[in-house]
Order: C-alpha cells, then structure tokens, then sequence
C-alpha cells in the first residue's frame, strides 16, 4: 500500500510538472509569436506624419497576441514609464539629412502632418535604438532607447513588458522587445523558489518601405 | 518490495517520457516561429546576401533565447553561400545521420527575385518573389535512458514570405555586382 502510495506521488508530481511544462512551452511561444506580430505592425510603411501612431499600433498588436497566449500566467504592461520613453508621450524633433534639428521638439502626436514629408519629424535621438542615440556605442545597439528601459529591468513574477523603438530617423527598422516572467502555477514550484519564470523575446525587423 | 521495484523505474520512465513528448513539441514550436521569423526578416532585406546573413543573425538570437530548447551551432547548407534553390528539407543532413543536434538552416530564393522586374534597381518595376527558410534539428533526447537515442526524431519547419516589393535596392549594396 505504501510503495503503491509512493508511485502515485511520483507520477503526479511527473505530470504536474510536465503540465507546468507544457504551459510555459505555450506561453513562451506566446511570446515569441506576440513579438513577431507586433513587429510586423510596427515596421508598417509610414503614412502620417507621427511616428508614435505605427509603433504603438505594433505594441498594442503584440499586446493582444499576447493576451490570448499566456494562459493567465501573466498581465501584459505597456508603457511602464511616463516620459519621453513611452510611446504615448514621445517626443518628437525635425530631423535634417540624419540630424536632429535644435529647439524644434513637440510631442509627437502634435506634429503638423503637412509638415514637408513623412520623416521630416522623428523621435527625439534618446528613443531611438541606434547609434543616433548619444547611448549607443556600438554597431548594433539594442535596447539602449529610452522606451526600451522597462525591458532592461528584473523578471517580475506574472509581469510581461512590450518594449518597441526605430532603430534610426529616417526608419531602417524597428527593435521589439517583450520581457518579464510568468506565475508559476504548480503551488509547490511556486512556493519552493522557482516562481518567476523568466521570458523575453527581441526581434529586429526592416521597415517595409514604399517607393 | 517487488512492486515498488516494478511502479518505480516505470513511473520514472512514463514520467520523463511526457516530459520528451512536451519537450518535442516545444521545440517543434520554437522551429516553426524562429523559421518565421527568420524568413520574415530575410523578406525585407536589401539583396539576397543580406537577407540570408539577417536571417541566420535571427536564428542566434532565436537560439539564445530558447533557453537552451535549441541547443547547438547553427549550420547553413551551401557552404554559406547564400543564393540558390530552396533546399529540400527532407533531404537535409539530420536526415542521413543519427544523434546529430547541429541546427541546419536552409535559405533559397532566386537571386532574380530580389532584383526589379523590368531592370536595375533605381528604374522601372518591382520586386516580386519569396524567400523560403527551412530549418531541421534533431533534438538530443539521451538523458532518457534506453529509449532516449530512439525518441530523438528529426524536427524541421519551414516558412515563406514575399520579398517586400518596394524596397529600395541599394546599388552600393551590391555583392554580386549583378544589379540586384
């Protein structure tokens, strides 16, 4: 009776965590596919003068993919910080042949659309992904724009960030990152230290361009 | 005694059996977004030589990502080299030998899909064609013992995406000196 009562333990305990498996396999897919779909919006051609418009289109396109992929094991945060970081504040400022044109910053939602062409405002050089950013010190930067700072930061158990920014003004691509960790939903993993299931996924992804 | 010696090694085995089987698919999942992805990036790149450098930098980083689901250096076939048919993934190397947990990746386009119908770039036409990227990878399973070598099976995706058919093509970009 005790060795059968042992082998049913065991077995539960295998399946239980083959499900947390399983679960997490889901989510973690969840993840990466969400990623690939906000990118794919993000990278959209420019038809408006604001630049905030196809980014935020793009998180909130990862957000609902996310939504519905993460089985409950996390809630999808966008926009973390006030500031010119987040999407919904970004600032803008008029760019000249790559550079960034003094005292012409506005938010971006402000820009007068018939203000010359598409790119003629973009985000100010600190949001954007590439070596326009005073940040940047390589090549190939990621995540050094300010909107990307909420992406940086410590796995937070059932938290999950979209992070997204164009890499240079005028647009080559767009840097998506989504980050944080999952709720582990076996009690005894979660209570015996693992709780916080870390996942991210970055994708860099050539703006489609009209010409 | 006897039948915890029995229940025991049997649960062990049904145990890490489900585990392969959730392992399996997991990875089977991570091939298909990352062959996605991959093609999806190599999709919008400049030229052909471009598109397949982005696509496998995509791959690594897919790779570094999958918490070591996908597990092993990337290989492409060709020898690197970047044009040509879209390989057959049935025929790819996982295919021929066992044990093998290299990551193979194929990447196929016509290089005349990447260049503008009607001429160079800069003139009349467009872009029409797609990139095909395939991926196959034959997952290390030994650490089931006795059945873990016979489980391995060979996994493989492949995706397709048009070739963005407004890209600017950057003549200065241009490896081939093909105008494409």
């Amino acid at each position: 009776m005790v060795e059968m009562a042992l082998g049913v333990t065991v077995f539960l305990l295998a399946t239980l965590g083959a499900v947390q498996l399983g679960l997490t396999a889901l989510a973690e897919e969840g993840v990466q596919t969400a990623t690939l779909a906000g990118a794919r919006v993000a990278s959209g051609a420019l038809l408006s003068a604001n630049p905030a418009g196809t980014l935020m289109s793009g998180v909130l396109a990862a957000r609902s993919a996310l939504s519905s992929e993460v089985a409950g094991m996390a809630t999808v945060g966008v926009c973390q910080q006030a500031g010119t970081g987040c999407w919904k504040s970004l600032y803008c400022v008029r760019y000249r042949a790559g550079v960034p044109q003094p005292g012409t910053e506005e938010p971006c939602d402000q820009v007068p659309s018939g203000a010359g062409s598409t790119f003629a405002f973009g985000p100010i050089p600190s949001d954007l992904d590439g070596p326009q950013n005073p940040n940047c010190h390589e090549t190939r930067c990621f995540g050094v724009a300010a909107g990307m700072a909420a992406c940086h930061g410590p796995a937070v158990a059932g938290r999950l960030v979209i992070c997204a920014a164009y890499t240079s003004w005028p647009p080559r691509a767009v840097d998506v990152w989504v980050a944080g960790g999952l709720r582990a939903i076996v009690p005894w993993v979660g209570s015996a230290g693992p709780g916080t299931i870390p996942v991210g996924s970055r994708l860099r992804l050539a703006v489609e361009a009209f010409s | 005694m006897l039948e915890l010696a029995l229940v025991l090694p049997l649960t062990l085995l049904l145990g890490l059996g489900s585990v392969a089987v959730v392992q399996l698919a997991r990875t089977q999942m991570a091939l298909e977004t990352a062959s996605s992805a991959a093609a999806l990036v190599a999709a919008r790149a400049i030229d052909s030589q471009r598109a397949c450098q982005e696509a496998t930098q995509e791959l690594q980083v897919v790779e570094q990502e999958s918490s070591g689901l996908l597990a092993g250096p990337i290989r492409q076939l060709n020898g690197g080299h970047c044009v040509g048919p879209v390989p057959d993934k049935l025929a790819m190397p996982t295919a021929l030998g066992g044990g093998s947990s290299d990551i193979w990746f194929g990447y196929g386009a016509a290089l005349d899909s990447f260049c503008r119908i009607g001429g160079p770039p800069d003139r009349a036409g467009l872009t029409d064609g797609d990139v095909e990227v395939v991926i196959a990878y034959r997952p290390n399973l030994d650490w089931i013992p006795v059945v873990g070598n016979w489980m391995s099976p060979r996994l493989s995706a492949s995706s397709v995406q048009k070739i963005d058919p407004f890209r600017s093509r950057d003549p200065a970009q241009d490896p081939t000196g093909d105008d494409c």
